[in-house]
C-alpha cells in the first residue's frame, strides 16, 4: 500500500519537461529497499501529432545534483487527440539518500499530462 | 498451501464469537472474501511470488551416466503483490443509543450495515477494481484489468475469451445456442486447468443466470445447473465441480457488478452483453493473504458523548499461477 506521507509528487498538470521535488528517502523511512516509484496519470493530451511523455527517476546525494537512474520508457505514453490515464511503475533501487520524479515531454502540439507519483515497495 | 483457509473455514475453527460473527456476515450477504478466496495471515506489506509465464522449465532426458546437467533452464519470474488498507470509523451518540424508542441498537446497526458494504464493495473491487482516472488506486487491481493488461500483471491473455456473441436471448436462444455457451464454458474451465471445475467458482450477472435456467428447462436434456450444498450445509449451484456464484449488487444497491449491458468488446455501456468469470482457488490458483485481520474493535475517542468503533483490514490478492482466472466475453443477454 502507499504511504499518504510518501508521496513523490503531487498531481500536478504539466505541458512541457518538470523535475520534481527531490524525496528524502531517509525521512521516509526507505534506505537502500528496492522501491516501486508508481506514477498515475490522466488527460494525457495533445492537440495534435504525436507528443511523448517519458517517466524516470533521478537520484543524488545532496538533493541538488541528480543523475538518472532508472527510466520509465517501456511505459512511455505516445499523445494524441484523445484524453489518456493509466498506471506506470518504475523499480526504484538506489543507495543514494534522494530521488525524485522526472517527466520530459517532447513532440506534438500543446502537449498536456496531469500526473501524481507514489513511492511504495511492490506493484500490485 | 494447507495455511490458507477461507474465512469462512477459520470462522468454523474459531472460538472467538466476535470473529464468527463478521465472517458470517460477509458470507451471509455473499462477499467473495468471505466465502471463496483462501487467505493467509501474514504480517507484511508486500508478498513475493514466482511464476512461469508461457511454458513452463524445461525437462531433461540422459543417457545412464550422464552426468551432464547443464543446459537451458528456464526460470520462474519473480513477480510481487502489495497489502491494501480499508479502515473506518464509526461513532454514535449516546444520546440514540438510550432512546427507548429504539427498537434495535443504532450502532449496531451501522456496524452491521458497514460489514455489509465492506462485503458488495470488495466484490466489485475484485472484478472490476483498476488505477486509472476512475478506478480506486488505493485497493488492489481486480481481475478484469488484469486479464485486460495480461503482460503488465502476469496474467493470461488467452484466458480472455471472445464469446463470439452466442446468442441467449430469450426470444432468440436455441438449444443449439445453449449448447455452444456450455461448451464455451468448458473451454473456460480447461483454460483454468481444471477441466471438472475442481476449485474453481463461476461468477456471473444474476439475470444472466436466470436465464441460463431457464434455458437449460426449456430445452431439456441440454444440461445446466446442478444444485449441491457448502461447507455450511447451505445449497450452491454447480457446473460439474465448479461452483455457481452471482457477486450481488454495488454499494449503491441498485447497480450490478456484472451487468448484461456491456458491449461486444466487454466494455461498459449500454449495450446488451455480459461476462462469465472463471477463478481457480487450489493448486497455487488465486489467492490472499491478511495482515491486519477483518475487525471491528471499540474506538473511545469520543467518549463520553459517543460510542465508537474502528472497522479496518489490511492485506491483498494475488494468482502465482497466470491461468488461475479467465472470462468470457461478448454473450448475448438481449
Amino acid at each position: 500500500m502507499y504511504d499518504k506521507l510518501s508521496v513523490l509528487q503531487a498531481e500536478v498538470t504539466k505541458t512541457a519537461s518538470f523535475n520534481g521535488s527531490g524525496y528524502d528517502l531517509t525521512a521516509g523511512g526507505y534506505p537502500n529497499e528496492r522501491l516501486m516509484a508508481r506514477v498515475l496519470y490522466n488527460s494525457a493530451a495533445n492537440a495534435s501529432g504525436s507528443g511523448v511523455v517519458t517517466f524516470s527517476i533521478e537520484h543524488s546525494d545532496d538533493n541538488v545534483a541528480f543523475v538518472a537512474l532508472a527510466s520509465g520508457a517501456a511505459d512511455k505514453i505516445t499523445l494524441t487527440t484523445t484524453d489518456q490515464d493509466g498506471e506506470i511503475f518504475i523499480p526504484v533501487t538506489t543507495n543514494k539518500r534522494y530521488i525524485r520524479l522526472v517527466c520530459t515531454i517532447a513532440g506534438g502540439t500543446t502537449p498536456t499530462i496531469t500526473y501524481s507519483g507514489d513511492i511504495g515497495t511492490a506493484a500490485p | 498451501m494447507s495455511e490458507f483457509l477461507r474465512l469462512t473455514d477459520y470462522a468454523l475453527q474459531s472460538q472467538d464469537p466476535a470473529y464468527m460473527a463478521i465472517a458470517m456476515s460477509l458470507y451471509d450477504n455473499g462477499s467473495i472474501m468471505g466465502r471463496d478466496i483462501p487467505f493467509a495471515v501474514k504480517k507484511t506489506l508486500t508478498v513475493n511470488g514466482q511464476r512461469y509465464l508461457g511454458g513452463g522449465p524445461q525437462i531433461n532426458w540422459v543417457k545412464l551416466n550422464d552426468l551432464n546437467l547443464t543446459g537451458e533452464h528456464s526460470t520462474p519470474q519473480k513477480f510481487q503483490e502489495q497489502a491494501y488498507l480499508t479502515r473506518q470509523a464509526i461513532y454514535t451518540d449516546n444520546e440514540l443509543l438510550t432512546d427507548e424508542n429504539a427498537l434495535t441498537n443504532p450502532h449496531n446497526f451501522s456496524v452491521d450495515s458497514y460489514f455489509r458494504s465492506f462485503s458488495f464493495d470488495f466484490n466489485d473491487k475484485f472484478f472490476n477494481n483498476h488505477h486509472k482516472e476512475s478506478g480506486n488506486t488505493e485497493c488492489f487491481v481486480g481481475l478484469r484489468e488484469r486479464l485486460d493488461n495480461a503482460s503488465k500483471y502476469g496474467a493470461t491473455s488467452a484466458n480472455k475469451m471472445n464469446g463470439g456473441g452466442i446468442d441467449l436471448t430469450a426470444a432468440s436462444a436455441t438449444a443449439i445456442t445453449l449448447g455452444d455457451f456450455f461448451e464455451k464454458l468448458d473451454e473456460l474451465l480447461w483454460r483454468l486447468n481444471s477441466p471438472e471445475g475442481d476449485g474453481v467458482v463461476i461468477y456471473m450477472p444474476a439475470a444472466a443466470k436466470r436465464r441460463i435456467d431457464n434455458l437449460a428447462r426449456r430445452y431439456s436434456g441440454q444440461g445446466g445447473f446442478s444444485v449441491s450444498t457448502d461447507q455450511l450445509g447451505r445449497s450452491v449451484s454447480m457446473y460439474k465441480n465448479a461452483q455457481i456464484r452471482t457477486p450481488g449488487l454495488k454499494v449503491d444497491q441498485s447497480t450490478e457488478i456484472l451487468s448484461v449491458t456491456e458491449t461486444a468488446t466487454g466494455g461498459d455501456g449500454s449495450s446488451s452483453y455480459f461476462s462469465v468469470y472463471g477463478v481457480r482457488y487450489t493448486n497455487n490458483g488465486v489467492i490472499g493473504w491478511t495482515k491486519t485481520p477483518l475487525s471491528a474493535v471499540p474506538d473511545n475517542k469520543n467518549q463520553p458523548t459517543h460510542t465508537g468503533t474502528l472497522i479496518q483490514w489490511s492485506g491483498g490478492i494475488m494468482a502465482p499461477d497466470p491461468k488461475a482466472f479467465g472470462r468470457i466475453y461478448n454473450l448475448k443477454y438481449s
